[in-house]
């Protein structure tokens, strides 16, 4: 079944989740957060089951997950790119940085590849403002990156 | 409580808003997220007022008054807030219209397309006129805009019976609150800042997500952003025409905008509508008959009223007694079921029957003691659904209804099991009651017979703990049975039982608009009578107002095609009109002036809004009565002239209408002299096994989309639609079992029935039943197999 691995991550673990909650509504976040920690993103079909769980409407449990940036609605790709928007990425090259990468992978910020291999988002900062523009790949830090190493990056991943 | 709004002294019960009480005073304050009858939410902040005592500036539409409060509306420090508030917040609405040198001459000068640049928002809104927007810039004396329009073009939603442009809307959230408000929660707000909107879960179509397209959300919506597509762009109606909804029996009432001698849209005038009244009464324009329909060489052909009149006047005398008979509904007015019953009565020696009972209730006054309710009314008669949801009513249901979640107490039986547990009940309710109260129980015919069938229930039998049944009862005593009008008739007599039991008051809830009026008419007595002599051929003709049993069947189909003489009389060729020898074209409930009876015996007034596409129903009915009466050819023409002339149709004549109509507030029901019968219980035979695998319990149910037959609603190009999206439901654990994804296509086999649908699965049904919307309810056991 498609919605196994959600069902699983939200029917099992929701009782734990749930305790301590005066509610129901009041444990949406928290469940919310389980799945994405389980799956890495929070599917359509997780919505559906945590809003069913939950006895919310899905439309409620949608607006919420779409409300915090922390929320993922789409499946993160292999390789998680991340490019710093932060004022002195910006101002070193950053949002080229972006639009070059994003033209690269012809995907938009917040999006995954088509084939699963590359998503790319934004971060407001990365906290090594000095070495800008910064780029985090897969959780790796890269500081000073231009378009050309920025593409030999990717290029170099398994 | 008293206070002091701009210097004028207030009285206004505890827990008013500021702002509702300075409505009171007359006194406006401007505002776009509020509205009656919805939770406040304080969004718009263009409320603000200035309390004594009170630091900075509180929304007046979520403030409670209190005693001595002083409140200044309209100081200048205010204005300039809410006219600040109310840039920014156009900011991200096009407004061209409203600050365009050229607005409101608009529609008078058009020698270009736009008088503005659209990028600064002039564009065609279907709201023109009818805008709060345009309301609220007159109020705050907004006089320009100098912020540039932010926000990109987003696209136009098309939904049946509504378009929803995200451009237009202002996020006031009324259409939020007003979906949760009947349990919808069908949109949300999603996103946040810019990117903000209002919507489904995954911009999923409204009609996937359950939305049961009652139009609140249209009705609040301040801005052109939710507006219904029929007639979109016909601006204003010339006049608005108060009148009472044609379909099921909570009568609502509703004002029909009238434009150009039709139809435009429906107002709800404080009502709940459903679909049906709020976007289903384009029938009344569709493919209408206008001219009569006379059989000739196996063809139907037009003919005028004379011969027409004259043909069936000449066909009918030959008929008398149970030879003929006469079938309405509670769809038609008090004066047409009168005409009808006269013309049955004395011209044709035979009686007017209507499959149609409505019991005499007060739905304020039974929503006050403890409810037991069978059935789903949700789809049979929405608004005394939400009447009865407030009430937090016991409910018996296998079908995780909205009125099962806010129940008091859930009774989850297997289909079919309904008599089983209603007996149950009542068998703990008699074992229950004090020994007086035994004895005048007993002395109700039937009683007997009754205690007896009590003796064969089983507990093992009945899908309801006896816990549960015990809980039940101690929550009924001395409540109300209500059933929908499509449960099956032994549930319907298993629920007087009960009542009677619990010492209550049953509510039969009516199908039809008039099946009040009907009842008092005693035309259900009689049906089945008439049904059975037309089922053995003893009956060889019959005149058919206002309902069409060939559509609900297909065995009446074959009956009325049997039939020697067949009239038909009704707005549509419809399937039993197809058959019929003489077609007889009626005027529509908006075409008329008439009367239907409310529940509580109320004469609810039916008015005429647009011009007669026929003749009524009285009108023809009273016209054949005085040819058929005077009989002589001379007669003819002047009875005709004297109908024709005889404009103000007849008032209710019948004594027992009468007498309903005069009371003034409906007397309380006696149980004993309602329900004087205990009838003895013939128990269904339900399978009591548990369903084998690759088979299951099928339950059809009613369907808000598709009223009655259908006659109407099919004719309603966007319930058309609806219906032919609906599926199957099916309980997730089923549907891993049969491996059965949901949106999958499978066919049910169940009996001589197969249905083909798309599947949905969902926690709505148990496990083992299976759910459709058919026209009758109904639990029987059916077979899946798979599409290949």
């Amino acid at each position: 079944m498609k919605n196994k691995a959600a069902k699983e991550a939200t029917e099992d673990e929701v009782q734990e989740i749930l305790k301590g909650f005066p509610s129901g509504k009041g444990a949406t976040i928290p469940l919310l957060q389980k799945v994405q920690a389980e799956n890495g993103y929070i599917s359509a079909e997780a919505v559906r089951e945590v809003a069913d769980f939950l006895e919310l409407p899905e439309s409620e449990v949608y607006g919420i997950a779409t409300f915090y940036s922390e929320f993922k609605l789409i499946k993160p790709g292999r390789h998680h790119i991340k490019i710093c928007m932060g004022t002195s990425c910006y101002l070193g090259g950053g949002k080229e940085l972006l639009d070059h990468l994003s033209r690269e992978l012809e995907i938009l910020p917040g999006r995954t590849t088509e084939d699963g291999e590359f998503s790319l988002e934004t971060v407001a900062c990365l906290g090594c403002c000095s070495k800008s523009p910064v780029m985090s790949v897969d959780g790796r830090i890269f500081g000073g990156v231009s378009l050309s190493s920025a593409d030999n990056i990717l290029a170099h991943l398994d | 409580m008293r206070l002091l709004i701009n210097e004028i002294e207030v009285d206004a019960p505890p827990g008013t808003t500021i702002k509702d009480a300075a409505k009171l005073a007359r006194i406006r304050i401007p505002g776009l997220c509020d509205y009656p009858g919805i939770e406040h939410y304080g969004g718009c902040r263009l409320c603000l007022v200035e309390v004594e005592g009170m630091r900075g500036y509180p929304s007046s539409c979520t403030l409670p008054i209190s005693e001595g409060m002083k409140v200044k509306t309209d100081t200048s420090a205010l204005r300039e807030l809410r006219k600040n508030i109310l840039e920014l917040l156009l900011s991200e609405h096009p407004c061209g219209c409203l600050f365009c040198e050229r607005a409101g001459k608009c529609d008078e000068i058009r020698e270009g397309m736009r008088k503005v640049p659209e990028t600064v928002g002039c564009r065609y809104c279907p709201k023109d006129h009818r805008c709060e927007l345009q309301e609220t810039v007159a109020l705050v004396g907004l006089e320009k805009i100098e912020l540039c329009r932010l926000g990109s073009h987003k696209e136009v939603m098309r939904s049946p019976f509504f378009d929803r442009d995200p451009n237009l809307c202002i996020l006031c959230g009324r259409c939020v609150r007003a979906c949760d408000e009947r349990s919808g929660g069908v949109v949300s707000f999603h996103f946040r800042g810019f990117d903000a909107g209002i919507g489904t879960a995954f911009e999923k179509p409204l009609e996937d997500v359950g939305c049961r397209f009652c139009g609140a959300c249209v009705d609040v919506c301040p801005t052109g952003a939710l507006v219904e597509r029929a007639n979109k762009w016909a601006g204003l109606p010339e006049k608005i025409v108060e009148t009472t909804c044609p379909f099921c029996s909570c009568n609502c009432k509703i004002g029909l905008e009238i434009k150009n001698d039709k139809i435009l849209r429906t107002r709800t005038t404080g009502s709940k509508l459903c679909v049906r009244g709020r976007f289903a009464l384009e029938f009344v324009h569709h493919q209408r008959l206008t001219r009569p329909l006379i059989r000739k060489d196996g063809e139907l052909v037009e003919a005028d009223w004379k011969e027409a009149l004259a043909f069936v006047a000449e066909k009918l005398s030959g008929y008398k007694g149970r030879d003929v008979a006469m079938l309405v509904s509670g769809v038609l007015t008090n004066e047409a079921l009168t005409a009808a019953k006269t013309l049955a009565e004395q011209a044709m020696d035979s009686r007017a029957v209507a499959e149609d009972y409505s019991s005499r209730y007060n739905l304020d006054e039974i929503v006050k003691g403890p409810l037991l309710v069978v059935g789903d009314l949700s789809e049979t008669n929405p608004a005394t659904e939400l009447a009865v949801r407030a009430a937090k009513p016991v409910v018996l249901s296998p079908i995780k209804t909205l009125l099962a979640k806010n129940a008091s107490l859930w009774l989850r039986e297997r289909p079919g099991d309904e008599v089983l547990v209603l007996t149950a009940i009542a068998k703990v309710a008699i074992s229950a009651l004090a020994d007086q109260d035994r004895k005048s129980l007993e002395k109700v015919e039937g009683y007997s017979e009754f205690s007896k069938s009590l003796d064969l229930l089983k507990k093992d039998d009945i899908s309801i703990s006896p816990s549960e049944i015990g809980k039940a009862t101690r929550a009924l005593s001395r409540g109300t049975v209500v059933v929908s009008p499509d449960s099956d008739l032994e549930i319907k007599k298993a629920a007087g039982n009960l009542a009677l039991a619990l010492g209550g008051k049953l509510c039969l809830v009516g199908r039809n608009c008039n099946s009040r009026g009907s009842s008092i008419l005693g035309l259900s007595r009689g049906f089945e009578d008439t049904m059975h002599s037309l089922q053995s051929g003893r009956t060889k003709a019959a005149y058919i107002v206002g309902c069409n049993p060939a559509r609900a069947s297909a065995r009446m189909a074959e009956i009325l095609s049997n039939l020697e003489f067949l009239v038909v009389q009704d707005l549509f060729l419809t399937e039993s009109a197809r058959l019929a020898d003489v077609v007889l074209p009626a005027a529509s409930f908006a075409e008329i002036d008439g009367t239907f009876t409310s529940t509580d015996g109320r004469m609810l007034p039916l008015k005429a809004a647009i011009k007669a596409r026929s003749k009524s129903d009285v009108q023809i009915l009273s016209d054949l009565l005085s040819i058929m009466k005077d009989g002589t050819k001379e007669n003819k023409a002047e009875a005709e002239l004297k109908a024709d002339n005889s404009q103000s149709s007849p008032k209710a004549s019948q004594p027992e209408m009468q007498r309903e109509a005069a009371g003034e507030s409906p007397e309380p029901v006696k149980t004993r002299a309602q329900a004087n019968e205990f009838i003895i219980l013939s128990f269904l035979p339900v399978k009591l096994q548990s369903a084998p695998r690759d088979s299951c319990q099928l339950v059809v149910g009613p369907r808000l989309f598709e009223f009655g037959s259908g006659t109407r609603t099919s004719r309603v190009h966007d319930l058309l639609y609806l219906n032919k999206k609906r599926k199957v439901e099916i309980n997730p654990e089923d549907g891993r079992d049969l491996e059965i994804a949901d949106g999958e296509a499978i066919t049910l086999e169940s009996g001589e029935k197969i249905i083909n649908r798309a599947v949905r699965i969902s926690r709505r049904v148990p496990k083992g039943v299976m759910h459709v919307c058919g026209r009758k309810s109904e639990a029987v056991s059916a077979e899946v197999k798979r599409d290949v």
